[in-house]
């Protein structure tokens, strides 16, 4: 059996953090939990391997997920992992620099199924795999 | 009788003289006539002694005479003259130069007099047309001085040094200085302390034109400021010698700006949160019914429950503010010891702490202190609500509580030992949505909607009574205070 995944979340609220931890334990993933940007970022230093999909909260303490981002699209090492931005932050504007910051995909939380993100993220780790 | 007659005077006696001297040779030939003739001769030593001494004495008395009727003629009408032009160049035109000599001097002297008299209506007119335009100056000055004091803007003139010469009231009221504090060497301070500011005046006397910006951040106040040198021309080309600056405190526009700004994204994000751990339990237990063991779903309803208990508050807190802010909350006059309300909230809080390892205690005075009347369950919801903010910031030591009697108001003061509010976020920490830290987008959204502040100075104040930040400083913690009137 091959060993599983990994999933970083990135996620201060643990109500939420939970749901994804939860979701995608069920479906197969190894779970790293940061709860602030600084860990995060402290986390991708020292994990090994490296995640195959990074799930980004933008309003976290310390270091904000468009600072995150921003660091690991500029390194070398993490530019290529898959990010996506999981936020309740609804405006257009919000979305539109996550993605130029180089957000694979924007998805609002409210909006989705656990479910179908876990399976947004296997599409996209599929395909980066590819 | 002219100069020339008067000369004419001491002219005859000189001609006299040459007479006698004359007749010493007619004599000296009627002499030789005399001799050749056979008789007595006159003796010309003799004659000519008395004619020398004759001649010696008119001479003398001549002399004597010329110099008095040199002088009389002369000199003293002269010296009046002279002293009297040493008074005019001493500026003093109002003594009439009279010479009564009746001649070219009297003449001359008249003249002068003509011309002092002239010069004195020319510098009286100038002196009336200085005074006239010094008095134009001054009420110009007045009015400047009028128009820059009631200016609502700051105003300040200064030098390249940053020396201040010239600023209104206002500046006072921007800085929040006292009235005697508004001096030259403390406003040099405070301009020294913003960078921003004083790049501002150097940007602006270096290129020699007015520069404007809205992102000056002095103390705990947003400036817009414009900076405008103060040129002269040397040498055919300008030269910065100072500047002057308008500064406009637009700290309220700015909050309300953002406030505005954020509303809708903060809102929308704080309802989105509770709602997506409803949500997302929900949906998981439905997909995952049969994957998940008994105490995971427990669990996953309990966050369900809770996530929907968060809404409920947010949702209330939304509806107390939006009420409280048209006045529409009924508040019960109910007569209380503050002492036991405080009681209750820090037993009710206490768990919580404990669970934290913070210490929280109230010192309860010795003596019972006069009851307020207000509305217990909100004077409640204002304890509770600072105890949490002192908890949520504090990570170390103790909150403590204090209550005493100022004035006609019972004070009651919560001081923690957290990490402080930075000054910068000081203002705004009474208004929506605002926490101590400033970034949103690194806002610690489990700490709280950001409203509890804002909800709690709108009570207070509903309620007769203030609320405030005393004193916070970083790593130090804070110290809040509200006050309540005392019952009549």
């Amino acid at each position: 059996m091959p060993t599983k995944q990994k999933v970083l979340i990135v996620e201060d609220d643990t109500f939420i953090n939970r749901i994804y931890k939860r979701v995608f334990g069920l479906t197969g993933f190894e779970i790293e939990l940061a709860q602030n940007g600084e860990e995060a970022l402290a986390k991708m230093e020292s994990m090994n391997p490296l995640p195959a999909l990074i799930i980004l909260d933008i309003m976290i303490p310390k270091i904000s997920g468009f600072e995150v981002l921003k660091r690991l699209k500029g390194d070398a090492r993490w530019q290529n992992i898959p990010v996506i931005v999981m936020t309740n932050l609804s405006e257009k504007s919000d979305e539109e620099k996550a993605l130029n910051l180089g957000a694979s995909l924007y998805l609002v939380k409210s909006d989705h199924n656990p479910r179908e993100v876990v399976l947004k993220a296997k599409e996209l780790i599929d395909k980066h795999v590819l | 009788m002219k100069l020339w007659q008067k000369i004419s005077i001491p002219v005859s006696i000189i001609v006299l003289a040459l007479t006698f001297t004359v007749t010493f040779t007619i004599i000296k030939s009627i002499n030789t006539t005399l001799i050749r003739e056979g008789y007595s001769t006159i003796n010309p030593i003799t004659e000519v002694r008395n004619v020398i001494e004759l001649l010696i004495f008119i001479g003398m008395g001549g002399l004597a005479a010329l110099f008095f009727v040199v002088d009389y003629l002369i000199v003293s009408p002269l010296t009046k003259l002279k002293k009297a032009t040493l008074l005019i160049k001493d500026n003093e035109l109002d003594y009439p130069i009279k010479v009564n000599s009746k001649d070219e001097i009297s003449d001359l002297a008249s003249d002068f007099d003509l011309m002092r008299i002239r010069l004195r209506t020319l510098v009286q007119n100038l002196e009336g047309e200085v005074l006239d335009r010094t008095k134009k100056l001054n009420e110009e000055k007045a009015r400047l001085v009028a128009s820059i004091e009631s200016l609502h803007i700051g105003f300040v003139i200064g030098d390249l040094k940053h020396s201040i010469l010239l600023k209104n009231k206002a500046i006072g009221r921007i800085f929040d200085l006292e009235k005697e504090e508004v001096s030259t060497s403390k406003l040099t301070t405070i301009f020294e302390k913003s960078f921003d500011l004083m790049k501002a005046i150097q940007q602006s006397t270096d290129t020699k034109v007015v520069f404007e910006t809205s992102g000056i951040v002095v103390g705990s106040k947003f400036l817009r400021i414009i900076v405008a040198p103060i040129l002269i021309d040397q040498d055919k080309s300008a030269v910065a010698i100072g500047y002057v600056l308008l500064i406009e405190d637009i700290t309220e526009a700015k909050v309300v700006e953002r406030s505005r700004e954020e509303f809708f994204a903060i809102a929308s994000h704080e309802l989105r949160t509770p709602l997506t751990a409803i949500r997302g339990n929900m949906e998981m237990l439905q997909d995952f019914w049969t994957k998940l063991k008994d105490q995971e779903k427990k669990e996953m309803i309990g966050d369900a429950i809770l996530g929907s208990k968060r809404l409920l508050a947010i949702v209330s807190d939304f509806l107390d503010i939006s009420r409280l802010e048209q006045g529409k909350v009924p508040l019960k006059k109910e007569v209380l010891d503050l002492t036991d309300t405080i009681e209750k909230s820090v037993h009710e809080m206490k768990i919580l702490c404990d669970s934290k390892n913070i210490e929280i205690i109230f010192h309860k005075p010795e003596l019972s202190l006069p009851s307020v009347t207000a509305d217990e369950a909100r004077v409640k919801q204002i304890l509770i609500n600072l105890i949490n903010n002192a908890l949520t910031y504090t990570e170390k030591g103790g909150i403590t509580l204090s209550i005493e009697k100022v004035e006609q108001n019972i004070s009651v003061s919560i001081t923690d030992t957290g990490k402080g509010i930075p000054l910068e976020n000081q203002t705004l920490l009474f208004r929506k949505f605002q926490q101590a830290s400033t970034a949103v987008l690194s806002r610690e959204t489990t700490k709280g909607t950001g409203l509890g502040l804002y909800i709690s100075k709108l009570l207070v104040e509903q309620m007769g009574g203030t609320i405030e930040l005393v004193k916070s400083a970083p790593l130090e913690g804070s110290t809040f205070r509200f006050s309540l009137p005392i019952s009549f």
